[in-house]
């Protein structure tokens, strides 16, 4: 691998003029390159673009610069309404024994049966929101990865 | 020799261009770089359980059956090594950017 600077590289897409439209050589392999244009807003001027984030002052900003493994630890972090898929499999679980114990207690105390019933469809319910949040809303969002 | 940390609030720039058969960077989804990665985790989970499942086996035979003892033993090292393995590939270092 050979990295050029910017002026190296536009010599030789002036010499390669014979090429395609991009001034890349047709014969080489100029044209497996990739490109990815991605504005990051690096500069700042503290103090001047913060906001309120459960009751810290955080800065404003559009992109998060993380690793791989600080983006799975927040898709995987299981804490209630944390809006993780962690969290969706940790209610989904509990609606369902919340589910089996109300069918169970059907036929020893109904009252105690109406509780879990309450707490299945609590956690069905959070089950429903975090994956909303975290598939349905952020399901989109551009991501750029080193490969 | 300065750092880029040394001045945070200087909007910088440069252009890298890098003879390279495949690309320095991919662009994704967030949904679909998770999907990549959640069955490293779902393994990562299933692994973890079998080594302590397996260890347990093993102390539980130690003095009664040795021989399954000895083999639940070498299980728990095999699933072990698996769930550090697919573990090192989630706590990678590697960057990403995503948006919000």
């Amino acid at each position: 691998m050979t990295v050029k600077t910017i002026s190296q590289v536009r010599a030789e897409m002036h010499a390669h003029s014979a090429g395609d439209a991009r001034g890349h050589d047709a014969h080489g392999h100029e044209e497996e390159k990739t490109f990815v244009p991605l504005f990051v807003p690096m500069g700042r001027v503290p103090g001047s673009d913060m906001m309120n984030c459960r009751g810290k002052k955080v800065p404003v900003h559009t992109t998060d610069i993380l690793t791989r493994g600080e983006v799975m630890e927040e898709m995987t972090d299981d804490s209630m309404r944390s809006g993780s898929i962690g969290t969706i499999y940790k209610a989904w679980f509990l609606a369902i024994v919340c589910f089996i114990i109300t069918i169970a207690m059907m036929f020893v105390n109904v009252y105690v049966a109406g509780v879990f019933a309450y707490l299945t469809g609590f956690y069905y319910s959070e089950r429903l929101l975090n994956s909303s949040w975290s598939i349905g809303w952020f399901k989109g969002k551009s991501l750029v990865y080193t490969a | 020799m300065s750092h880029a940390s040394d001045f945070p609030n200087t909007i910088r720039e440069t252009t890298v261009f890098a003879d390279f058969k495949k690309p320095l960077v991919g662009r994704s989804t967030r949904w679909d770089y998770v999907k990549k990665y959640m069955p490293l985790w779902k393994d990562a989970i299933r692994f973890r359980l079998y080594y302590w499942v397996l260890a347990i086996v093993g102390v539980y035979f130690l003095f009664s059956t040795p021989i399954v003892s000895a083999l639940a033993a070498a299980g728990a090292g095999y699933f072990y090594v698996l769930y550090k393995s697919r573990m090192s590939r989630l706590t990678s270092q590697r960057k990403v950017i995503w948006s919000h």
